[in-house]
This record gives C-alpha cells, structure tokens and sequence, in this order.
C-alpha cells in the first residue's frame, strides 16, 4: 500500500531522510520509532505530500506521491487521515462542530454531515462531549476528537505523529487502544513515537529510525534504542 | 454539492468580514471615498465635456472687413478661408444683416435703437464680416494667427476670437482629467494597500483554520474563495453607498453645475439619469476588482498553501 523507493530528503545538505526503502501492507499497524530529529515527522511529511523527496519514489497504492499535482494533494488528504501531537482543534468550536468542520470544507451535505459525525464521536466513545469546548476537555479527550475528526473521510490510511505525547500514561496508552481498534476495523495505521512502555506493549511491526536511515524493521517488534 | 459549498464559502466570506467588523469598516470606508472621487471626476469630466460641446456651437472667429473692401474680395476671401485646414463652417454677414441681428439684440435699450436709427443704410457703422467655426476647439488658436497674418491684413479691420472662453473651458476639462487621474491613482494605491491590510489580517487570524482545512483536504480554491468573497464585499458596500451618496448629491448641486458650466437647465440631472448605470457599473467594476485584487495579493504573500 505504501512503498518508498531509495528515498531521501534533505534541508539544505543535511539529511533528513537517507535511502529509505520501506514497504507497509494494507491492514498493518506501524509503530515508527526513534529519537526527536531522527527523521519521523519528515516521513509522515512525505506521505502526506506536505515535503517531496530529493530523490527516489513513494507511492501510494497507485499515486506517485512526490509527483502529485498540488490540485490533487487534497484528495490525496482525503484518504488519509493526519492526527498531531498538538491536536490543532478549533477553539472557537465544539466538539461536534470540529469534527463537522473537516466534512464541511469537502463539500458533504449537511444530512450526511448530521447522520454521521455522531456514529464517529460514539466510535472515539465521546458522544456525550459533543457540545464541549476544546477548553471543556481533558487532553485525552482532545486528542480522541482529533482522532474522530481525522476519520470522517474514512480514510484507508491514518497516520498518527506523537499523539501521545502530552499525556499521561492511562490516557496514552487509551489513544493506542482506540488506534488498535481503528486498525482492527481495516485502516492501516502508522504511530511515530517515542514512548517506549506504549510501544513494546503493542506488539506489532517496529521500524527504528535513527539519523535519517531505518535501523531496524521488525515484525513483532521492540523499542530498542 | 455545489449549491452547499457555495453557501459554506459565502458564509465564511461574511464571517470573515464580521469578526473584524471596524476594520472592514475602515477597509469599506476608504474604499467609498475611492469609488466616490472617480465616480465624481467621471461625472464631472462628461459635464464639462457636455458644457465644451455646447459652446462649440456658439462661439467662434468673427473677422470684420474694413470699408475699402469690395463684396467680390468678401467672396473670394470666404471661398479661401473655406479651403483652410480645421474649418467646419464660414457665414457671410453683410453690414445689412448684422444691423439686424443688433437691433434685434437691443430691442428693449431704445436709446441704442434710436442712435441706431439715426444712419441710413448706406452709412451703416457696422463692417461686413466672417463668422467662422473651426472643426474642433484646439483649432482656434492656429486658425485666428493665420486670419491675423499677413495675407489678410489689407481685408480685415479688427479679428475677435473667442479664445478665452474656449482655453479656459479646455483647461478645466484639462484639469479635471490630469487631477482626476492623479486622485485615481493615489486613491486606488491607497485602497489596494489598505483592503491588503486587512485581508492579510484575515488570514492570520484564520491561520489555524486555514492549516486544519489543508490538513482534512479542502481544495485550494475552497480555502482561498472565502478571502476572494471578502473583497468582494468591500467592492458592493463601497459601491451601493457611492451611488446612493452621488445621486442624491446631484440632485442637490446640479442646479448650481449648471449656471457654473453655462449648459442649459435640467441638463445635469438628465444627465445623471443616463449615466446612472454606468456610474454604477464602473463603480461596482471596480470595487469588486479592486477587492480581488488586494486578497489576491495578499493570499499571494501570506496564504502558505
């Protein structure tokens, strides 16, 4: 479903990414590991059609992603779904309107956009903190509408970049239990992490990253740096 | 899909425009005054063209001949001068005819009648002359130095031009236009840079709107539109107001516009009237460009897509 060919990144000579070859299979759940700077976010990036590579190809089952035309990046988007660290929800908008906000701005009707935000907030297990503000919830709670939004296009894909990383441990290792089970129901998602507890607990593929090149690519996997 | 798309990007334009409702205001504001000085040089600049056109067929050259002048030479001298660059018309008026034209004018001053009356027609004091109209009123001035040159001074006893009049009615159309175009420009710059302002103000406000819509995958065009729809707002406030304020001003002033221009009475607000939908188109032209333009810029320099 993604595969990077010999690719590499760089800002200004210093490498980003070097020679990464990587193959990720519908279905899978890929937790990507390594230190800050080691090069996660710049892949994530790269999938996303946010940075393009300085050489070599990824594609995405049949779309050369760093050949994309700039018009078809958003549908490109729309198949996969972006969840941060900083979560970005709109403060001036509720839970419910958050999530409405992603269907809205790709053109769904309102009947679609009522029948089925609700589905999804009671997917995440908060349909009762639909009328919350950002302000009103904890940071898990946050990062679970983050979460929800980034489903609404139901996206084959979804790739998450430290989404645990300002919460505590019960909330985190909640966030990998509800990505566990987006991935259950046939996503294929990719983690970048640095927590290691999260990570050796989950028991799925590992690829360690370091310094811009894949270390390791384990299938039950361990954080092992 | 289009229809709901449409009415989210109008919404969000009116969003827009509301949040930061004093400076739109000021956006708006200066973007009237802009649309009300064009519009009033316009109107002014097709006046004073209108009050030109009016007195062309008024004044002229009226060249008299001396006494020693025969009605052949009168004839000949016409046929020449008819044959000159610029001219449109040359009347003949013999002595008899002006006598007319000055008893008629003085009809209710008795005492110039009764000195009038005192020659007979063979003493008339008043010369035969030419009355001529040249094609466009940039020609008098040439054409009265040749009526006063040499090859005619044994004819003609006295060349009156009404230049003043007419130089000074082309130095005010000159100068409406030279300080309309100044106005325009300054103006224009103004109003570009500060709708850009605000604009710009717009989309950092908007920011992490803007990155989340990119990051959900809005288009581009549907991220933009809504900065577009605002400018365009500015351009149709601008514009109603403007044309509410010009009409309503003109039927106030015209009256006072026309003995100034000397045109006849009611041609100014006539005029008004016909000119109502351009006046309004252009001023909603150029608003609304005026609009689009500026959050284009601006999209251009501070809308990272």
């Amino acid at each position: 479903m993604i595969k990077f060919d010999n690719v590499s990144k760089t800002y200004s000579k210093h490498y980003a990414l070097n020679n990464i070859n990587l193959e990720i299979h519908k279905g899978d759940f890929v937790s990507l590991v390594g230190q800050s700077g080691a090069g996660k976010s710049t892949l994530l990036s790269l999938i996303i059609g946010e940075e393009r590579p300085n050489t070599g190809r990824i594609m995405i089952d049949d779309i050369d992603v760093g050949k994309i035309r700039r018009a078809d990046i958003p549908y490109l988007r729309r198949k996969i779904g972006v969840v941060f660290q900083d979560i970005k929800l709109l403060p001036n908008r509720t839970a419910y309107e958050n999530i409405a906000f992603a269907m809205e701005v790709a053109g769904e009707p309102n009947n679609k956009i009522k029948k089925e935000v609700p589905s999804i907030l009671e997917m995440v297990g908060l349909e009762d903190r639909a009328k919350a503000f950002p302000n009103e919830m904890s940071g898990g709670e946050r990062q679970r509408i983050a979460i929800a939004r980034s489903l609404v296009h139901k996206p084959v894909l979804l790739l998450a970049d430290e989404p645990t990383g300002n919460l505590d441990s019960i909330n985190a290792w909640d966030i990998v239990q509800l990505l566990l089970k987006i991935n259950k129901a046939g996503t294929t998602v990719m983690l970048a992490t640095h927590a290691k507890d999260l990570v050796n607990s989950i028991k799925k593929r590992v690829i360690t990253i370091e310094r811009g090149e894949i270390v390791y690519d384990q299938q039950k996997g361990k954080y092992v740096l | 899909m289009a229809m709901i798309t449409a009415k989210r990007l109008v919404k969000t334009g009116f969003t827009n425009f509301f949040r930061n409702i004093w400076l739109s205001l000021a956006a708006t504001s200066i973007m009237t005054i802009t649309l009300f000085i064009i519009s009033t040089i316009l109107v002014l600049y097709t006046l004073t063209n209108l009050s030109i056109e009016n007195i062309q067929d008024r004044v002229g050259i009226t060249a008299y001949f001396n006494n020693q002048t025969s009605e052949r030479e009168i004839l000949n001298v016409k046929a020449e001068i008819e044959l000159l660059d610029d001219v449109e018309a040359v009347d003949y008026i013999p002595n008899t005819v002006a006598r007319e034209i000055f008893m008629e004018i003085h009809k209710n001053e008795p005492l110039l009648l009764e000195t009038m009356n005192e020659f007979n027609d063979s003493e008339n004091p008043l010369p035969n002359s030419l009355a001529i109209r040249a094609s466009s009123l940039e020609s008098y001035a040439g054409l009265s130095e040749i009526l006063q040159s040499d090859r005619y001074a044994p004819y003609f006893q006295r060349v009156r031009d009404n230049g003043k009049v007419i130089s000074r009615l082309l130095n005010i159309t000159n100068m409406i236009r030279n300080l309309g175009i100044v106005l325009t420009v300054v103006f224009v710059a103004v109003t570009i840079m500060v709708m850009f302002n605000t604009i710009r103000l717009t989309i950092y406000n908007r920011r992490q709107e803007v990155e989340i819509m990119r990051l959900v995958g809005a288009t581009n065009s549907y991220i933009r539109m809504p900065f577009i729809i605002e400018g365009v707002m500015y351009g149709i406030i601008a514009t109603v107001i403007t044309s509410l304020i010009m009409f309503i001003a003109l039927q106030f002033v015209s009256g006072s516009i026309e003995s100034l221009l000397s045109l006849e009475p009611g041609i100014a607000s006539s005029l008004a009237r016909d000119l109502t939908w351009q006046v309004i188109a252009l001023n909603l032209s150029l608003g609304v460009g005026l609009g689009v333009i500026a959050s284009a810029i601006a999209m251009r320099r501070y809308l990272k897509i």
